[in-house]
C-alpha cells in the first residue's frame, strides 16, 4: 500500500499531474455552477481529448472534475437560490438565506470546507476499505436495497413535518411521477400516454432543473435582483470578506460532528447503486434536522443545514466509486461516465485493479481530495467577485439560467422533448410552492419511487411470493433497527422540544416563520417573515386567521395581511389554494384510474399510492374550503417545521402576474428552441432583457452576442451536444443537422 | 396580463413563422427528415456519389450510455475512421427505450450514410418481432457485425456452484436480467427446457446489478460474453460455466461447450445465431448501396490494414471477435434474416408468460 501511495504521488505531483488537477478543478467548478450541467457532461465532453493521454493523468482529470462539480454547484445555490447540480438542492435551503443576510462569503467557506471534509472522508474510506470492499458490496442485494430505499422514503414524513398532509401529497406525487414509463420488472410501460420520450420515465435532470432552477427564477423574475430580497441596503457580503471567512471556518469546526456524520452517511449511501448525491444530501439534511438541537432553524440559514447538505453529497463520491472500481458497477451517473473513461483507457477493474494497479486506485483517491482542495481555494479566492452576482439585475440572470436549465436537460440524454418537462415541472413546482406543498417531498418520492418498487418486486419474485422474504438477513434487520431507532429518536426529540416550547410559553404554530431562532439569525427571521407569508397562511394560525388562505390578493409585495387576512372576504369566492388542490385531485384520480387498468402487480404500487394521495387530497380540499378543519389539522400537526424548497412565496395579484410572465417566457424559450435550436437563445435572451427594461438595448445586444459566441463554440467543439432545430434546413449542414425525435 | 405575455408570444410566433418557411424549403428540396425513407431507391440520398463520401461530419449513434460494449466499439472506431476519411466522426449516445430511441433517431436521419448506428442483433430482433420499431430492422442498411461472441453463463467464482453439475443439482435455478425482452432470455429458456429445470427469473436489473446479484448470492447465474467480462476486468470474480457454442471459447477454455453438454449429459442444444451476442453496424434505410459498400470497405480497411486499430482490438480483448469476413451488406443481411427467422420460430410474443411459468409456485 505504501509503495502504491509513493507511486501515485510521483504521478500526481508532477507538472502534468498538477496541471490536470487544476484543469479538472476549473472545469468541474464551471460546469457545476451552470444549472443543469454537471460533472458527467463535462467528462463526456472532454473524453475524446484524453484518448492519447496517459491513463493515470486522464483519470486524475476526470476525478478532479467529479470532485469539484458539487462545490461549484453550491455557489449558485447560495447566491441565487438555484442549485448548480441536483446534489446541491438542499444547499439552497440554508445557503441562500446566508446570501440574503449579506453573509455569502461565510456560506461559501462553510460549503467549501464541508465539501473538503466530505471528499476526504469519502476518499479515506475508499482507501481504507480496499481490502474488504468486495464483502461490503456483496452484502447489499435487492431486499437490503428495498429497506434502505424505504428508509429514504420514510424521510418524506420528516421532510413534511409541520405540514404533514400536504407533504405526504407531494411525496405521493413524487412517487407517481417516478412510476411513469417503464419499470423493467414489468413487461409494459405505464402512464406515458404513448409518448416515446417518456418510455424510460420522466428524465431526472429535466424534473430537477425545472423544480429547482427554473421555478426559483419565476420568483426572482418578479424582483429587480436577488439583493432586493434582503434587508434594505444589503449586499451578498455586508461585512469584511476575511471576517466572514473566519466565521465560516469556525462554523465548520463548531459543527464538526455534523460534518463527519454527514460524510460517513454520504459514503454509505453512495455505495448503494442508484443513490446519487441528491438523495444522499436529502437524507442527511433531513436526518441532521431531526437530530439537531436547533432543527427549527434549518431552512433559515443555519451552518448545520449547509454542512449537512454539502458534506454528504461530496462524500458519496468515495462510496459510489467502490462498486465502480470493484465490480464495474457504477453507483451514480458520474461514476457511470468515469467507468466508461476507465474502460476506454484500458484500466482493468475488479481484482486486477486492486492487485496489479493499486497506484491507479490511489491516484483516484488523491484526485478526489486534491481536486476538492483546489476547487475550495478557487471558490474562496473568487468569492468576493462571484458574490456580486446577487446585485445583478434579475432580467440578466433569469433568461441565462433558463437557457442553462434547458440545455442541461437536453444534454442529460440528448432528447429535446425533455425541455418540455422542465417547463411543466417548473409550473407544477411553482404551484406547489405557492400553496405550501413541500417540493422536497416531491423530489424525494421521485428519486426513490422506482427503486423501491423494483427492489420490492424482485425480492418477492425471489422469495416466490412470500412476504417473509422481505425481512430475511442480518443486514436487513440492522437497517430496520437503525430506521426504528432514528424515527423513535426523532419523535422523542421533537416531543421534548415541543414540551420545552409550550413550557416556555413561546409556542408558535407550524410553519410560522416567526419562530425566530437565535439572535444570530434575527435578520433572517425578519426577512423570512415578509417573504414567506403563505407559510403562515397555509396551515393557519392558532387564532384562526386562515379565512383568506391562498386567495389572490390585489396587493403588492407578499405581506401577511394581503395573503392571509380579509375577514370580510366573501365566502362565495373559491380560494386559489382550493382550485389548485382540486387540480391535483383530478391528476391523482387520473393515476388511480390508470392503475386500475394495469394487469397484475403493474398497478399495485401506483394504485396504492394514488389511492392514498387521492384520499389525502380530499382532506386537503375540504380543509382549504373549511377554516375550522384547517385549524384542527394545524393543531394536530403543530410543533414541527417544514423545510421550504424553493423559498419565496408571494400570492399578491401583482406578483402572480409577474410570475405568469416569467413562466410564459420559459414556455416561449422551450417552444422557440424546439423549433430553432440553441441558436434561438441569444435572440430570446436579448428580447427578454429588452422587454424587461427597454433602456438596456446595448446590454441586451452585448449579452446576446457573448451567448451566441459561446453557443457557436459548443456547436463546433461538440456538435452532438448541440440541438440545431430546423436551422440546418436554412443553413445546410450546420453542426451536423437537426433531429427531432418522435413524440409518439 | 395580456400585455405582459405578449413578449414571449411574439417571439414564439416569430420562430414558428421561421420554422414554417424552413419546412417549406425543406419539403420543396431535400429528402424528408421525418423517418420516411423517401430516398429508398437510392436516387435521392443526399450526397449521392460514393466517391465524394463522406463529405461532412459522420455521427455514430449508440443506443446506450457511455461505457457499454457498443459505446466502447464506437469510440474505438471514431478516431480511426476520422483519420481514414479526413472528416469529423463523432459518437453520440442516444439511450432510451431499450435502444429503440437511437434506432429511430438514425432511421429518421438523411439517407446519406453520414449517420451510423451500432446496436445488438438480439435486441433489435426481439423489438422487430414485438413490432416496437419502425421501420422493421430488415429495412435498415446493415453493413457489418462488428463484434460477436457466444452468450456464456457465469456464476460467482467464490460461490458454491463450481460446475454445471452443481448448477443442475439445484432444485430451482435463479437467474436475473434487465427485462422480459432481453436477448439472453431465449438462450436461458432453451437451456432450462433442454434440462427440464425449474427456474425463477427475476427481471429489472441494470447490467451491472445483474452481475452483482450473482456476487450477492441472490441469483445463481448471469448471462454475459467472455470478452465483455475481460474488458470490464471482472472475470476473476466470476466463473464461466457454459458457453453457448460447440467450440471452445479462447477466453474461457474451462467452460463447458454445447458439444461437452451433448457428450456428458446426452442433451442436444443446437447452435443458433440467437445464441451469439453480436453487435451490428448500419445506416439509415434508403442510403445508396454504393455508399453502404464504401462504409463496409472502410471497416474492412481498418480491420485488415490499420495497425493502431488492430492494437486497440487486442487491448480490448476483441481479437478473434472482430473479423473482416463479418463485414459487408450481404453477409450482414443474411445474419439479420437468420436471427429474424430463429426468433420467429422460437416465438417471443409470449416470453413473459414462459419466463413466469418457470417460477415455482
Amino acid at each position: 500500500m505504501t509503495a502504491a501511495l509513493v507511486d501515485a504521488a510521483s504521478t500526481v505531483f508532477t507538472p502534468v499531474g498538477v496541471l490536470m488537477l487544476i484543469a479538472g478543478a476549473i472545469v468541474g467548478l464551471t460546469f457545476g455552477m451552470l444549472p443543469g450541467l454537471g460533472a458527467s457532461q463535462a467528462m463526456i465532453l472532454l473524453l475524446p481529448f484524453t484518448y492519447g493521454a496517459d491513463p493515470q493523468y486522464a483519470i486524475l482529470l476526470f476525478v478532479a472534475i467529479m470532485s469539484s462539480a458539487s462545490f461549484g454547484g453550491s455557489l449558485p445555490a447560495i447566491l441565487i437560490n438555484t442549485p448548480g447540480t441536483p446534489a446541491n438542492v438542499c444547499t439552497t435551503f440554508d445557503g441562500y438565506p446566508f446570501a440574503l443576510r449579506g453573509e455569502a462569503a461565510r456560506a461559501i467557506l462553510i460549503s467549501g470546507l464541508a465539501c473538503l471534509v466530505g471528499s476526504t472522508v469519502g476518499a479515506l474510506t475508499l482507501f481504507l476499505l480496499i481490502p474488504v470492499i468486495s464483502q461490503i458490496i456483496t452484502a447489499f442485494g435487492a431486499r437490503e436495497t428495498f429497506w434502505l430505499v424505504l428508509f429514504g422514503i420514510a424521510m418524506i414524513s420528516l421532510s413534511a413535518k409541520g405540514n404533514t398532509i400536504k407533504g405526504l401529497v407531494a411525496g405521493g406525487f413524487g412517487l407517481l411521477i417516478a412510476f411513469i414509463g417503464r419499470n423493467y420488472v414489468f413487461p409494459g410501460e405505464r402512464f406515458t400516454g404513448g409518448m416515446d420520450f417518456l418510455y424510460d420515465g420522466v428524465p431526472m435532470a429535466a424534473l430537477l432543473v425545472g423544480v429547482f432552477a427554473v421555478a426559483p427564477m419565476v420568483f426572482l423574475g418578479a424582483k429587480t435582483s436577488v439583493a432586493q430580497s434582503g434587508p434594505p441596503g444589503h449586499s451578498a457580503i455586508t461585512s469584511g470578506f476575511f471576517t466572514q471567512a473566519r466565521q465560516g471556518v469556525a462554523d465548520v469546526w463548531r459543527h464538526r460532528v455534523v460534518t463527519v456524520r454527514g460524510s460517513v452517511l454520504g459514503v454509505l449511501l453512495g455505495i448503494i447503486p442508484a443513490v446519487g448525491g441528491a438523495t444522499a444530501s436529502f437524507v442527511n439534511y433531513l436526518m441532521s434536522k431531526q437530530l439537531s438541537k436547533r432543527g427549527e432553524e434549518f431552512g433559515q440559514g443555519t451552518p448545520e443545514g449547509l454542512i449537512a447538505s454539502e458534506s454528504a453529497n461530496d462524500a458519496k463520491d468515495g462510496g459510489a466509486l467502490m462498486p465502480t472500481l470493484a465490480f464495474g458497477i457504477p453507483g451514480d451517473p458520474n461514476t457511470a461516465v468515469l467507468l466508461g473513461a476507465l474502460l476506454m483507457h484500458g484500466v482493468a477493474l475488479g481484482q486486477p485493479l486492486f492487485s496489479n494497479e493499486l497506484p491507479m486506485v490511489v491516484v483516484i483517491v488523491l484526485g478526489l481530495v486534491l481536486g476538492q482542495i483546489l476547487v475550495s481555494v478557487f471558490g474562496v479566492m473568487t468569492g468576493p467577485f462571484i458574490s456580486r452576482i446577487t446585485t445583478v439585475p434579475s432580467y440578466y440572470l433569469v433568461p441565462v439560467v433558463i437557457m442553462c436549465a434547458l440545455i442541461g436537460s437536453y444534454l442529460f440524454r440528448n432528447n429535446i422533448w425533455d425541455t418540455t418537462i422542465v417547463v411543466i415541472a417548473a409550473i407544477f413546482a411553482y404551484g406547489m410552492t405557492q400553496f405550501s406543498y413541500p417540493v422536497i417531498s416531491l423530489v424525494l418520492g421521485f428519486l426513490l419511487g422506482i427503486e423501491a418498487e423494483r427492489a420490492f418486486v424482485q425480492t418477492l419474485v425471489m422469495s416466490q411470493g412470500s412476504y417473509a422474504g422481505l425481512v430475511e438477513g442480518g443486514v436487513v434487520w440492522t437497517i430496520i433497527t437503525i430506521m426504528v431507532v432514528s424515527f423513535a429518536g426523532a419523535w422523542l426529540i421533537n416531543r421534548r422540544r415541543a414540551e420545552m416550547r409550550l413550557g416556555g410559553g413561546s409556542y408558535e404554530p407550524a410553519q410560522s416563520s416567526e419562530h425566530a431562532g437565535s439572535a444570530e439569525h434575527a435578520g433572517s427571521a425578519e426577512h423570512v417573515r415578509t417573504e414567506e407569508p403563505v407559510a403562515v397562511a397555509a396551515t393557519g394560525t392558532r387564532d384562526g386567521r386562515q379565512e383568506g388562505h391562498g386567495r389572490l390578493s390585489g396587493g403588492t409585495a407578499g405581506h401577511e395581511g394581503e395573503t392571509g387576512g380579509s375577514a370580510e372576504a366573501p365566502r362565495v369566492r373559491i380560494p386559489a389554494a382550493a382550485i389548485f388542490a382540486a387540480g391535483l385531485l383530478v391528476l391523482s384520480a387520473f393515476f388511480l384510474l390508470g392503475s386500475l387498468g394495469y394487469e397484475g402487480d403493474m398497478g399495485l404500487f401506483p394504485g396504492v399510492v394514488s389511492a392514498a394521495t387521492t384520499a389525502l387530497l380530499v382532506i386537503v380540499l375540504v380543509s382549504e374550503l373549511s377554516p375550522r378543519l384547517r385549524s384542527v389539522i394545524a393543531k394536530i400537526d403543530g410543533g414541527g417545521e417544514t423545510v421550504h424548497g424553493n423559498g419565496t412565496v408571494d400570492l399578491s395579484a401583482r406578483a402572480v402576474r409577474s410570475h405568469a410572465r416569467v413562466l410564459a417566457w420559459a414556455a416561449g424559450f422551450t417552444v422557440a428552441v424546439l423549433i430553432a435550436g440553441f441558436l434561438a437563445f441569444p435572440v430570446l435572451i436579448a428580447a427578454y432583457i429588452w422587454r424587461s427594461d427597454r433602456r438596456q438595448v446595448a446590454a441586451a445586444v452585448a449579452i446576446a452576442t457573448v451567448v451566441a459566441a459561446l453557443l457557436l463554440l459548443l456547436g463546433i467543439s461538440a456538435p452532438t451536444m448541440f440541438w440545431t432545430g430546423v436551422v440546418p434546413t436554412v443553413v445546410p449542414d450546420l453542426f451536423g443537422g437537426g433531429r427531432l425525435p418522435a413524440l409518439f | 396580463m395580456t400585455t405582459r405575455l405578449s413578449g414571449p408570444a411574439t417571439i414564439v410566433a416569430a420562430f414558428v413563422v421561421i420554422s414554417a418557411c424552413a419546412q417549406a424549403d425543406d419539403s420543396a428540396g431535400e429528402a424528408s427528415n421525418n423517418g420516411d425513407p423517401a430516398g429508398a431507391d437510392g436516387t435521392d440520398g443526399g450526397s449521392g456519389e460514393a466517391g465524394d463520401f463522406p463529405n461532412g461530419t459522420v455521427r455514430i449513434v449508440v443506443g446506450s450510455g457511455p461505457g457499454s460494449t457498443m459505446d466502447t466499439m464506437a469510440r474505438g472506431l471514431a478516431p480511426r475512421l476520422q483519420e481514414l476519411w479526413d472528416e469529423s466522426v463523432v459518437v453520440e449516445n442516444v439511450p432510451g427505450a431499450n435502444q429503440s430511441a437511437g434506432y429511430h433517431d438514425v432511421a429518421a436521419a438523411d439517407p446519406d450514410g453520414h449517420t451510423l448506428f451500432i446496436t445488438v442483433h438480439g435486441t433489435m430482433g426481439i423489438h422487430d418481432q414485438l413490432g416496437t420499431i419502425d421501420p422493421r430492422w430488415q429495412e435498415f442498411e446493415w453493413f457489418g457485425t462488428l463484434l460477436e461472441e457466444p452468450w456464456t453463463f457465469y456464476t460467482a467464482a467464490d460461490g458454491d456452484i463450481e460446475s454445471l453439475d452443481d448448477l443442475l443439482a439445484l432444485d430451482v435455478i435463479r437467474y436475473g436480467d434487465s427485462g422480459y425482452e432481453s436477448p439472453v432470455n431465449p438462450v436461458a429458456l432453451t437451456f432450462f427446457d433442454a434440462f427440464d429445470k425449474d427456474f425463477i427469473f427475476t427481471p429489472g436489473y441494470d447490467p451491472g446489478d445483474a452481475q452483482q446479484s450473482v456476487l450477492t448470492g441472490e441469483q445463481h447465474i448471469v448471462g454475459r460474453d467472455a470478452a465483455q467480462m475481460l474488458r470490464g476486468g471482472t472475470d476473476e470474480e466470476f466463473r464461466a460455466l457454459l458457453v453457448f457454442s460447440h467450440e471452445e471459447n479462447r477466453f474461457q477454455p474451462d467452460a463447458m461447450t454445447l458439444a461437452d453438454v451433448e457428450e456428458e449429459y446426452d442433451v442436444t442444444i443446437p447452435e443458433l445465431e440467437i445464441f451469439q451476442l453480436g453487435f451490428p453496424i448500419g445506416t439509415t434505410p434508403g442510403t445508396p448501396p454504393e455508399i453502404v459498400d464504401k462504409l463496409a470497405d472502410s471497416l474492412i480497411t481498418l480491420i485488415e490494414e490499420d495497425e493502431e486499430f488492430q492494437e486497440w482490438i487486442r487491448e480490448n480483448h476483441m481479437e478473434g471477435s472482430v473479423l473482416a469476413e463479418r463485414i459487408g451488406r450481404e453477409v450482414t443481411q443474411e445474419k439479420v434474416a437468420a436471427v429474424t427467422e430463429q426468433y420467429a420460430e422460437f416465438g417471443v410474443d409470449d416470453l413473459q408468460q414462459r419466463l413466469e411459468a418457470g417460477t415455482v409456485d
